[in-house]
C-alpha cells in the first residue's frame, strides 16, 4: 500500500516539469439545443496532447505558454479550430454544430473516431440514443435495457425477465444510475419494458470491466444513464403514439437561456383498450387495473460561469388490481451542483433520494377481511466528486460518497372477519455505506497510459433493529435460532470494510491498435433475495448483516482493440476472469417472504466466471451496426447444494451471438434488423417421481442442480422507419416505425417444467413455457416540433 | 397467491402471447429409491402406510410396490405397538376396532420400517385439530375464474386459541375422490398464514379452498372436508410439494428435491424419500343442493 502511494507521488513529481504553462477550460455544448456534449475531444493541433469533455461537458487542458490552436472534434459535428494566445489561464466555451449532411453519414457513436483505441476504457459499451431509436424493438417501444442486452457479455433470462445479466452476474449486481441516483427495478410490466423514457435520455454507458475507482457498490457492471438537460434554445416537443405506450416530452429554455427544463411522461393504455373485451368475456375482471406510467423531469440553471445547478426527478409506477392490488415503482430525485474552483479543478456534488416501493393487498368483498403489505428501500446520499486536471499528463479524480439506507422488508397487516387487525410485518433495517476514492489517469508516454486508483468502501449495519444469531446445522437446512438481541437506534450491529484497488493499462501499438489490461475489485453491501428464474417486483433486498457477508468480486480483463479502414470498422477481442465471494443462495424450501428468520435460510458460496468476447462494429456508412460473439462459463459452489460440486449458474450461456444491422436507404427510409442466439439456460430436470398422498412429485436422485439445459434461444426482429416529408419552414417532423419482433415465430423456452397431465393425472409430461409464442408486429408514430 | 399468478398470466397473455406446449425431453433414469407415504390419522377407518420404489419420471404407471417390508408404529407415550400388515400391493395396513381410533392427540409416535436389511425411522406428534362447524354451499353461474356453472362449497371453522401456532391441512373430496392436484394443496397456519391469525375464523381463501379453482360440484354430489392437524415440518413439506408441482411460468423457482423426515438408521448410503405424519382430523360432509 505504501509503495503504491509512493509511486503515485513520484510519478506526479516527474510529470510536473518546470515550464510555464497555462490552462484552457470551458464547456462544450450543442449549438442546436444547448445540450452539454459528453466526450468531445479537445486537443492541441498537430499533437497528441488532448483531453475530452466530462459528463457535464467540461474540459480542462494545460498547455505551454504561447500562441496555439485548439481543436474541438466530435463525430457528426463540425470540427472547430480555435486560436488561443496562452499568456494566462483562460476560459473557452464553445457551441459546436452538427454537420449538415444529416442521415448520409450516420452517427453510431458520438466519439472521436479512434477513441476506442486511445481511451482507457475497456469492456465499455456506449449506445447513442439515436441509434437505440432505430433498432427494432418489442412492441415498437424503444428500450434502453433491451438494447443493452444486445451487447457482448450481456444476456437475459428471457422475455419478461427484468434487468440484465452482465458476464454471468445476477441482476442486482448492476448499478443502474439515472442521473447518479440508483434505480432498483428498471422494469415496467415485469421486464417487458424499461423505466427509461427514451425521449429524456441523452447518453447510455455500460461498464463491464476495468471499472474506475469513482464507481462502486455493485460487482458486475455500472449502467450510467444521463438525462437530457432540456433544450436551452427553443421550445421542443417530442411525442409518440405506440402500441403500448403514448409518450410526450416538452423541453424549453427559461430565464433568457440561462436555464432550461425537460418534462417527459409516458402511460400505457392496454387497460383502456382491453376494457370492452374484458367486460364481455371476463366480467370478473371488468374493473381490473393494469397500467404503468412514468414521469421524468429535469431542470438546470447556469448561475454564472463557475456554477451550474441541476435538479432531476423520476417517478414511475406499475399498477395492477382486480379484487386485489399489486403495484410497484421507483422514485428518484437528484440535486447537483457543478462548481469550477479554477481552470484545473472541477467539482460536482450530487445529492439524491431514491425510493423503491411495492404494495400488495387483498380484500374480500363483503367482509372486513384484508391483507396489506408494503415494502420499501429508501436511500439518501451525498456524493462530492472532484476532477483535478493537474497537467496534460495527469488527471486526478477523487471524491467520496455516503448513502443512508432504510430497508422496509415488509409492513403487513392482516384483518380478520371480526375486524381485528394484526401486524405481521418485519422490522426495518438500517445501514450506511461509505466510500472514498482517488484515481489518477497518467500518460507515461505516447504509447503507455495508466489509470490507477483505490476505492475504500465500508458498510455499517445498525439499529434500531434485532440482531439474530444462528447455530450451525447440517448443510442445506434452515439454521436454528440461537438468540435475538434488540439493538438501539444508531447502534452498530456489524461493520464491514473493503479496499478496492483498480487498475487499467493502455498500450497503444499504433494509430490503429492497442492492448488494454484491467483489474478491479468491487464490493457490494446489499443483495436481492430471489430464487425465481425471472426476478419479480416482489423481490426484497437485504443489506449485509451480521449473518450475511458482502459480495466481493475480482475481475481481470485483457483486450485487443483494432480499427480498420480509417476507423470505419472497430473490432475488439476481450477475455475476462471473475472470482466472486459470498454469492447468495438458498437452502431447499427456503421461505423468502415475510420471514423474520430469513437469514437462517440463506447460504453464501463462491462463484467464478470466465469468457471471451469478440466484437465487430461498423461505425459509419449507410449500413452500420455490430456483430458480437461471447463464449463464457459461469459457475457456483455452495455448501450443501448440488453435492457441493461446482454447478452452472442459472445465468450461464455458453454461446451468445448478437447482430444489429441498420441500413439507411435514403432520407426517407431506414431499415434495421437484430438477430440473437443464446445457448439455453441451465435447468434442473427430474430423474424420478415420488408419490405421496396421491401427489406425483418430480425428484432428482443425483441431487445435481442444473443438470440439463433448456433449448437454445434465438430470435430475429426487423424494423422499418419512415421519415415523413417536412419542408424546412415547418418544424413538425414525424416518423412512422413498423417493427416485427420474433420474425420467424420461434417459441423460445423460458422454462421447461414437469407436471401431471391435467386430464389424466397418472401421466407425467414435460411442458415448454414460452413467454413470446408468436410473431409480434407493432406500429409507432413519433412526432417532434 | 394463486389468484395473483392467474392474473399475472392473464396480463401476459393480453400483452403478448405466452404459450405452453407439451414437448419431448430425454431424461436420465434415476436409481430407484424407497418411497414412503405414511400419513396416519385418528379417523375410524383403516390406516395405511404405502411403500413403493421411485420410477423414472416419464414412466406412465404408478410406482412399483415394495413387498416384504415390516411396518411398526409405536405410541411412545403409551408404549403400544401397532403392527401394519403387508397387503401385497405396496399398502401396509392396520384395521381398527369399530369403536376405536389409532391415534391420541398429544401423543408422540415412532414409525419403524425394516426393508432389505435397512431400518428406517421417523417421529411425529399428533397435534390438536380444529372442527368443521358447517359446510356452506352456494350455486354459481358460469364465470371466468371458476369456469362452468355449479355448486361451490366453503366451510366455517375457528382455530383454537393457543400459545404456539396450529398448522392444518384441509383435504377435500368430491364423491369420495380426493382433489389431488399439487396446486390444490390447502394448508394454513392458525386461521391464515401466520402467527397473527391465532384464534380466528378460517380466512376466505382457506375456507373456499375446499372447492379448488376451476372445480364445481353438481347437484347431489357429496363434498367432504377434513381438517388434519399437522406440524410445522409437515406444513413446510406440503408447501414444498405445492411449489414443486406447480413450478411453472415466469416466476418459477429453481426446482429442488422435496425433503424427507425419514432416516435410514442402518446405512447413509441407501437413500429414502417420503414423509411421515400423525394427524387428528375434524370433518363434515354435505350434499350439493
Amino acid at each position: 500500500m505504501k509503495k503504491i502511494i509512493l509511486l503515485f507521488l513520484v510519478s506526479l513529481v516527474f510529470t510536473t516539469q518546470a515550464q510555464e504553462k497555462h490552462t484552457v477550460s470551458g464547456y462544450i455544448k450543442d449549438a442546436k439545443n444547448g445540450e452539454a456534449l459528453i466526450g468531445v475531444t479537445v486537443y492541441k493541433k498537430n499533437s497528441q496532447i488532448g483531453t475530452s469533455t466530462n459528463e457535464y461537458g467540461f474540459y480542462s487542458l494545460t498547455l505551454p505558454a504561447g500562441q496555439d490552436t485548439i481543436m474541438f472534434s466530435f463525430v457528426g459535428y463540425k470540427t472547430v479550430a480555435q486560436p488561443v494566445d496562452l499568456t494566462k489561464n483562460q476560459t473557452v466555451s464553445m457551441e459546436i454544430a452538427e454537420e449538415g449532411k444529416e442521415l448520409e453519414e450516420v452517427v453510431v457513436s458520438s466519439e472521436r473516431e479512434d477513441k476506442n483505441i486511445k481511451s482507457m476504457e475497456m469492456s465499455v459499451a456506449k449506445l447513442d440514443i439515436k441509434q437505440i431509436q432505430k433498432m427494432p424493438a418489442l412492441l415498437g417501444e424503444v428500450d434502453v435495457i433491451k438494447s443493452i442486452q444486445l451487447l457482448p457479455g450481456v444476456t437475459t433470462v428471457g422475455e419478461g425477465a427484468s434487468g440484465f445479466n452482465v458476464r454471468g452476474g445476477n441482476i442486482d449486481q448492476n448499478l443502474v444510475l439515472m442521473d447518479e441516483a440508483p434505480v432498483y427495478n428498471s422494469s415496467h410490466l415485469f421486464g417487458f419494458f424499461s423505466v427509461f423514457n427514451p425521449d429524456a435520455v441523452k447518453d447510455v454507458k455500460l461498464i463491464k470491466g476495468g471499472i474506475p475507482a469513482q464507481y462502486g457498490g455493485r460487482v458486475s457492471s455500472i449502467l450510467d444513464i444521463r438525462m437530457k438537460e432540456g433544450n436551452s434554445k427553443k421550445l421542443e416537443v417530442n411525442g409518440g403514439i405506440g402500441t403500448i405506450f403514448s409518450r410526450l416530452s416538452i423541453e424549453a429554455p427559461l430565464f433568457k437561456n440561462k436555464a432550461s427544463f425537460i418534462v417527459a411522461a409516458r402511460r400505457s393504455y392496454i387497460d383502456i383498450l382491453a376494457k370492452p373485451l374484458l367486460a364481455k368475456r371476463q366480467p370478473d375482471l371488468k374493473d381490473a387495473k393494469f397500467y404503468f406510467y412514468d414521469l421524468t423531469a429535469k431542470f438546470n440553471m447556469r448561475i454564472n460561469d463557475k456554477n451550474t445547478v441541476f435538479a432531476s426527478g423520476y417517478f414511475g409506477r406499475d399498477v395492477f388490481g382486480a379484487g386485489f392490488k399489486f403495484n410497484w415503482g421507483n422514485s428518484t430525485a437528484t440535486l447537483r451542483w457543478n462548481h469550477i474552483f479554477n481552470s484545473k479543478l472541477f467539482m460536482n456534488v450530487s445529492t439524491f433520494y431514491s425510493n423503491y416501493k411495492y404494495e400488495l393487498g387483498f380484500k374480500d368483498e363483503g367482509s372486513s377481511q384484508k391483507f396489506e403489505w408494503t415494502s420499501n428501500i429508501i436511500n439518501y446520499s451525498v456524493k462530492p466528486d472532484f476532477t483535478y486536471y493537474l497537467n496534460s499528463k495527469n488527471t486526478i479524480r477523487f471524491g467520496a460518497q455516503g448513502i443512508v439506507f432504510t430497508f422496509k422488508p415488509g409492513t403487513a397487516t392482516i384483518t380478520s372477519q371480526d375486524g381485528i387487525s394484526s401486524p405481521i410485518g418485519l422490522d426495518n433495517q438500517y445501514g450506511v455505506e461509505y466510500a472514498a476514492y482517488v484515481d489518477n489517469e497518467q500518460k507515461l508516454s505516447n504509447r503507455f497510459t495508466l489509470q490507477y486508483g483505490l476505492r475504500w468502501s465500508a458498510f455499517n449495519y445498525m439499529g434500531k433493529g434485532t440482531k439474530y444469531t444462528y447455530r450451525d446445522t447440517i448443510p442445506n437446512e434452515s439454521r436454528p435460532l440461537d438468540g435475538e438481541e434488540k439493538i438501539a437506534s444508531g447502534e452498530t450491529i456489524k461493520t464491514y470494510n473493503n479496499p478496492e484497488p483498480r487498475l487499467a493499462i493502455n498500450y497503444t501499438i499504433n494509430d490503429k491498435s492497442s492492448i488494454k489490461l484491467g483489474y478491479n475489485r468491487m464490493s457490494q453491501y446489499l443483495h436481492i433475495v430471489s430464487n425465481t428464474a425471472a426476478s419479480t417486483p416482489l423481490d426484497i433486498y437485504t443489506p449485509v448483516t451480521n449473518n450475511i457477508k458482502p459480495l466481493i468480486a475480482d475481475q481481470v480483463t485483457l483486450g485487443y482493440f483494432r480499427n480498420f479502414k480509417e476507423n470505419m470498422f472497430e473490432t475488439s477481442a476481450e477475455v475476462y476472469y471473475k472470482d466472486l465471494q459470498n454469492q447468495l443462495d438458498y437452502v431447499d424450501n427456503a421461505s423468502l417472504l415475510l420471514n423474520k428468520y430469513l437469514e437462517a435460510d440463506l447460504v453464501q458460496g463462491k462463484g467464478r466466471a470466465y469468457g471471451f468476447e469478440l466484437y465487430l462494429k461498423k461505425a459509419k456508412g449507410k449500413l452500420n451496426g455490430w456483430v458480437s460473439y461471447t463464449l463464457s462459463k459461469t459457475e457456483r459452489k455452495v455448501r450443501g447444494i448440488s453435492n457441493e460440486d461446482w454447478f452452472l449458474s442459472k445465468y450461464d450461456r455458453t454461446h451468445n451471438v448478437n447482430t444489429v444491422l441498420i441500413f439507411d436507404l435514403n432520407k426517407r427510409f431506414s431499415f434495421s434488423a437484430n438477430f440473437v442466439y443464446m445457448t439455453g439456460t441451465p435447468a434442473t430436470f427430474p430423474t424420478a417421481k415420488v408419490e405421496v398422498q396421491g401427489y406425483v412429485i418430480p425428484y432428482n436422485t443425483d441431487n445435481k442442480r442444473n443438470n440439463y439445459r433448456n433449448t437454445a434461444y434465438h430470435r430475429a426482429d426487423i424494423g422499418i422507419t419512415y421519415n415523413f416529408k417536412s419542408n424546412d419552414r415547418k418544424r413538425w417532423k414525424s416518423t412512422l416505425v413498423l417493427s416485427v419482433y420474433n420474425l420467424y415465430n420461434r417459441r423460445n423456452a423460458f422454462s421447461i417444467y414437469f407436471r401431471n397431465n391435467p386430464d389424466n393425472p397418472t401421466n407425467t409430461e414435460a411442458v415448454r413455457y414460452s413467454v413470446v409464442g408468436s410473431i409480434i408486429p407493432a406500429i409507432t408514430y413519433n412526432f417532434k416540433f | 397467491m394463486k389468484t395473483i399468478k392467474l392474473f399475472l398470466s392473464l396480463c401476459i397473455v393480453l400483452a403478448l402471447t405466452s404459450c405452453e406446449d407439451v414437448i419431448q425431453v430425454k431424461l436420465d433414469q434415476g436409481t430407484p429409491l424407497l418411497n414412503v407415504d405414511a400419513f396416519v390419522n385418528d379417523m375410524r377407518s383403516q390406516q395405511k402406510v404405502r411403500l413403493t420404489y421411485t420410477d423414472n419420471y416419464f414412466s406412465q404407471k404408478a410406482n412399483e410396490p415394495v413387498h416384504g417390508a415390516t411396518v411398526n408404529l409405536r405410541d411412545l407415550t403409551d408404549g403400544i405397538d401397532y403392527i401394519f400388515t403387508d397387503d401385497n400391493n405396496g399398502n401396509y395396513v392396520f384395521n381398527l376396532a369399530a369403536t376405536d381410533t389409532l391415534g391420541r392427540v398429544g401423543h408422540r409416535y415412532e414409525l419403524t420400517i425394516t426393508h432389505d436389511g435397512n431400518v428406517f425411522k421417523s417421529n411425529s406428534r399428533m397435534a390438536r385439530t380444529a372442527q368443521v362447524d358447517s359446510l356452506i354451499v352456494e350455486y354459481r353461474e358460469a364465470g371466468s375464474f371458476g369456469g362452468e356453472a355449479g355448486y361451490r362449497f366453503s366451510f366455517l371453522g375457528t382455530d383454537p386459541v393457543g400459545d404456539t401456532s396450529d398448522f392444518y391441512w384441509i383435504k377435500s373430496y368430491r364423491n369420495g375422490v380426493f382433489f389431488n392436484r399439487g396446486g390444490d394443496i390447502n394448508i394454513c397456519e392458525n386461521a391464515a398464514f401466520g402467527a397473527g391469525a391465532d384464534g380466528l375464523i378460517f380466512i376466505t381463501p382457506v375456507a373456499e379452498g375446499i372447492t379448488p379453482g376451476g372445480e364445481r360440484f353438481q347437484k347431489n354430489d357429496v363434498c367432504r372436508a377434513e381438517i388434519h392437524s399437522i406440524n410445522l415440518e409437515t406444513y413446510n413439506f406440503l408447501n414444498q410439494v405445492f411449489t414443486q408441482t406447480t413450478n411453472s411460468g415466469l416466476f418459477a423457482t429453481s426446482p429442488e428435491n422435496i425433503k424427507t423426515n425419514i432416516t435410514n438408521t442402518t446405512s447413509e448410503k441407501v437413500k429414502v424419500v417420503g414423509w411421515f405424519c400423525m394427524s387428528a382430523v375434524g370433518f363434515r360432509e354435505r350434499v350439493a343442493e
